[in-house]
């Protein structure tokens, strides 16, 4: 059922921008953790950097730019390719950091390959439906994980414990620039942005704005959350927020571990969707690109997966900032250019 | 009905009748009367059992025996027939054969007089129908007691007498290339969007279909979104449901010889609404909507769940329950997916055959469903008590939602194969693939997930939370994308 003229609110494309980043923090696996304040000093830091680098792509879509890859004229096309090379490795590394947690944490249910292949099948169709589809069930997704998380809270029996917030000091220097580093690496939402844009009815920079708050708010209190109930037990359970599930227990039900991963394979199989929809974009015919990108990212999570490759290792760090500086900063301030060269003869 | 080659009608009696003969392939079913007014030969043509004898003799006979006319021409006679003689509210001039042959399909009764090349058809129906009776796939407690007809004149007429106000209009057209049916597009002037009520009557003449014979052809017609999972179509038999739907903006379409009506667009959220919500308190129909909205997901949900939890995630279940589904699943011969798919088989059965088997008889079979195989598949060790006691629950959830049973019988399989196979991590990619399908589906511009996403405030008034006042806005425009 591909639409004719699909338009997505800036409120649904907040949404989707924020599923997508839950969906790293999730996968997001800490071997040793010493505290959690420098991190919340760099997820400020580094927001504030989004918050800059941003611009090119929302003034683009605020001064009434329908189609920034469609502003490069003949270089659209090679435009479009990297768009789609850069969101099929990210949703590769997406897909075979899910499969290592299914494989951690559930290893009798289901095999990290089967995993895999099952994520490409629902991402293909999933994408094939259209942005209009994903960003409708995308607010369905968040809230219910907004919901879990609540009740998790609510029948939490970890301890806050608020000497974990130690104060920062000049040693902490040095971790607070990796992980700004490390924060400013996971902001493919820019050229999410510069993408889904041409989808917007209006609101480029509500959208922007919008998210960058929510993630603060969002992301911080995990953080905060984290550092406070569980601290340096983050290095021995691996997944911080799997494990703020793990302490949630009711009379009902035993252990929320299985109830979490429930709602973390509805986010990931939305998230890879969005990812295909994106990379999917220069080809002809949707049905056949849903499908090809599919299979890539499929290939590119075995691969990674087989061969212990991370997208969050230090190597792969430098192909997503640079894939943020070509694409979500370089793009968007050329386009703006030919924007304007074509404006002016018009003034004239 | 698409007219092609007309046969303009002959000028001799013998010529006519033997076209309109030729035209139904001497069908027995054609009756021809032969008489003579004034000297002049005529032939009263009629289907058998199709048009009222009474009615005929009142308005056809009568007239023409007083008609006595000293050396009256056959243009005379024709004059007087058509324009004069025949009481009936509604006559027609006929020129072709095929035009007489399809007023007599519609219980029409039709006039030739020697010597002219025309006819006249005037309505004298008078066919057997259904007595207006209740509703019996949707009752209610305290709604009306009337259903929709299979007589579309006769439905058109219920409608009616709820909205007395000429801002409620009939469209009659006909769809079918062999049945002829009379369809009718039914709608509030003013609050009914004027494209929406374009697109219905484009799609309607469209229908390839030879036959329409259940609502299902127009459905199918009428349906935007052809991958969709649920349909932006629905039905109903209830003229106060047909009606709240039309004022708020929506189109119903009547089919002659069916006693439902569709009406479209149709909302997900409308499955959980029922006529006795507008009857009782606020606070006590919302309770209810929740209700009918926890039957969805237990219905769709829950056996998929039970094997899921009890085969991979038994850590999800409390201690005490967990050993009494061990206890339980110690003695049955099955993996605990096979014996739920056997039992979910043996349900689907059960419940086909006491749709399919006269009232009378589908008694039985719920006795025999339930008593007999129930209780001595339990007492054999083959299942066991506490997956009988899951699909008894799911069972009873999806009787509450009629309308949602297919969409609901799928899901349920899906999730028991994948929640079987690969646990909560394959009941998650269902439930993606189903909402992201619902979430895409569009009918008629209007999501069919709205307002519950994309979120409309005003229009939540009366989505899971029924509102104080029963006063129906103009849906249609307030969700339309």
């Amino acid at each position: 059922m591909p639409q004719q003229k699909p338009t997505i609110s800036s409120s649904q494309l907040l949404i989707l921008l924020l599923l997508a980043r839950v969906m790293h923090t999730m996968i997001f696996r800490f071997d040793s953790f010493s505290s959690g304040v420098p991190v919340m000093a760099a997820l400020l830091i580094s927001t504030a950097v989004e918050a800059v680098i941003c611009l090119p792509a929302v003034v683009y879509y605020s001064s009434g730019g329908k189609n920034l890859i469609g502003e490069l004229g003949p270089l659209s096309r090679v435009a479009g390719f990297l768009y789609s090379f850069y969101f099929t490795v990210i949703a590769g590394g997406t897909a075979a950091l899910f499969a290592e947690f299914l494989q951690r944490e559930f290893y009798t249910s289901v095999t990290p390959v089967a995993a895999i292949i099952l994520l490409a099948a629902a991402s293909a169709y999933c994408a094939y439906m259209g942005i209009e589809g994903l960003a409708r069930a995308g607010a369905v997704v968040f809230w219910s994980f907004i919901g879990l998380f609540a009740v998790m809270c609510i029948v939490n029996e970890g301890g806050f414990n608020w000497l974990n917030l130690r104060p920062l000091t000049s040693l902490d220097i040095k971790s607070i620039f990796s992980y700004s580093i490390e924060s400013l690496s996971s902001s493919w939402w820019i050229p999410m942005l510069v993408i889904l844009g041409e989808h917007l009815k209006s609101g480029a920079f509500k959208a922007a704005y919008g998210y960058l708050f929510a993630k603060l708010i969002i992301i911080e209190t995990l953080v905060l959350l984290i550092t406070i109930v569980l601290w340096r037990y983050i290095g021995v359970l691996g997944y911080p927020i799997y494990a703020l599930g793990a302490y949630a227990k009711s009379d009902f039900i035993q252990r929320f571990d299985a109830i979490n991963m429930l709602v973390w394979a509805i986010n990931c199989a939305l998230v890879l969707s969005l990812y295909v929809f994106i990379s999917q974009k220069p080809a002809q015919n949707r049905k056949i690109g849903v499908i090809i990108f599919s299979a890539l990212f499929a290939s590119v999570a075995v691969y990674e997966f087989k061969r212990g490759l991370r997208y969050n290792e230090p190597w792969f760090l430098w192909f997503k900032l640079s894939g943020i500086f070509l694409l979500g900063i370089l793009i968007p301030i050329a386009a703006i250019i030919l924007k304007k060269r074509k404006e002016r003869p018009a003034r004239i | 009905m698409q007219k092609k080659n007309h046969t303009p009608l002959p000028v001799s009696l013998e010529g006519s009748i033997g076209a309109v003969r030729k035209a139904f392939g001497d069908s027995s079913d054609l009756n021809v009367l032969r008489a003579e007014i004034s000297g002049i030969r005529c032939a009263v043509l009629t289907l058998e059992g199709m048009v009222s004898t009474a009615d005929l003799s009142k308005m056809l006979f009568g007239p023409m025996m007083q008609y006595e006319k000293r050396s009256a021409r056959p243009s005379d006679v024709f004059r007087f027939l058509s324009s004069e003689a025949i009481l009936s509210t509604e006559s027609e001039v006929l020129n072709t054969s095929e035009e007489a042959a399809e007023k007599l399909c519609s219980g029409f009764a039709v006039v030739f007089v020697h010597g002219c090349p025309h006819g006249v058809a005037f309505s004298a129906q008078g066919y057997k129908t259904r007595a207006v009776e209740e509703p019996d796939t949707e009752p209610n407690i305290k709604g009306t007691r009337e259903a929709l007809n299979d007589n579309i004149r006769t439905s058109m007429s219920i409608l009616r007498r709820r909205i007395k106000s000429p801002k409620l209009r009939f469209e009659l057209t006909r769809a079918g290339t062999l049945s002829d049916t009379e369809l009718c597009i039914a709608y509030i002037e003013g609050k009914t969007p004027r494209s929406l009520v374009e697109k219905t009557r484009k799609k309607l003449s469209e229908i390839p279909s030879e036959l329409i014979l259940t609502s299902g052809t127009v459905i199918a017609a009428l349906t935007e979104c052809k991958g969709s999972f649920f349909s932006g179509v629905s039905t109903t038999e209830r003229p106060d449901v047909l009606c709240s739907k039309i004022n708020e903006g929506r189109i119903a379409v009547l089919i002659d010889g069916v006693p439902f009506a569709a009406i479209f667009p149709s909302l997900f959220i409308e499955n959980f609404q029922a006529v006795d919500d507008y009857a009782e308190r606020s606070y006590f129909a919302t309770y209810q909507r929740v209700i009918r909205l926890a039957t969805f997901f237990i219905s769709s949900f829950l056996p998929g769940l039970y094997v899921a939890a009890a085969v991979y995630h038994p850590e999800v279940l409390s201690r005490s329950l967990l050993l009494n589904l061990i206890a339980s699943e110690e003695k049955t011969p099955y993996p605990l997916i096979a014996e739920m798919l056997i039992v979910i088989v043996m349900f689907e059965i059960l419940r086909e055959a006491g749709i399919r088997l006269p009232r009378a008889i589908g008694g039985a079979v719920s006795i025999v469903g339930g008593l007999v195989i129930g209780d001595a598949a339990v007492t054999s060790g083959l299942i066991s008590a506490p997956l009988l006691i899951i699909i008894g629950i799911t069972a009873t959830s999806a009787f509450v939602i009629p309308g949602l049973n297919p969409q609901i019988t799928i899901l349920r399989i899906l999730n028991v194969i994948l929640g079987g196979t690969v646990g909560f991590f394959g009941i998650a990619i269902v439930s993606l693939i189903i909402l992201v399908n619902a979430c895409a589906t569009d009918s008629y511009a209007v999501p069919y997930t709205a307002p519950i996403t994309p979120f409309t405030l005003r229009a939540m008034k009366d989505a899971i939370f029924k509102s104080r006042s029963n006063a129906s806005g103009e849906v249609v425009e307030d969700l339309q994308a």
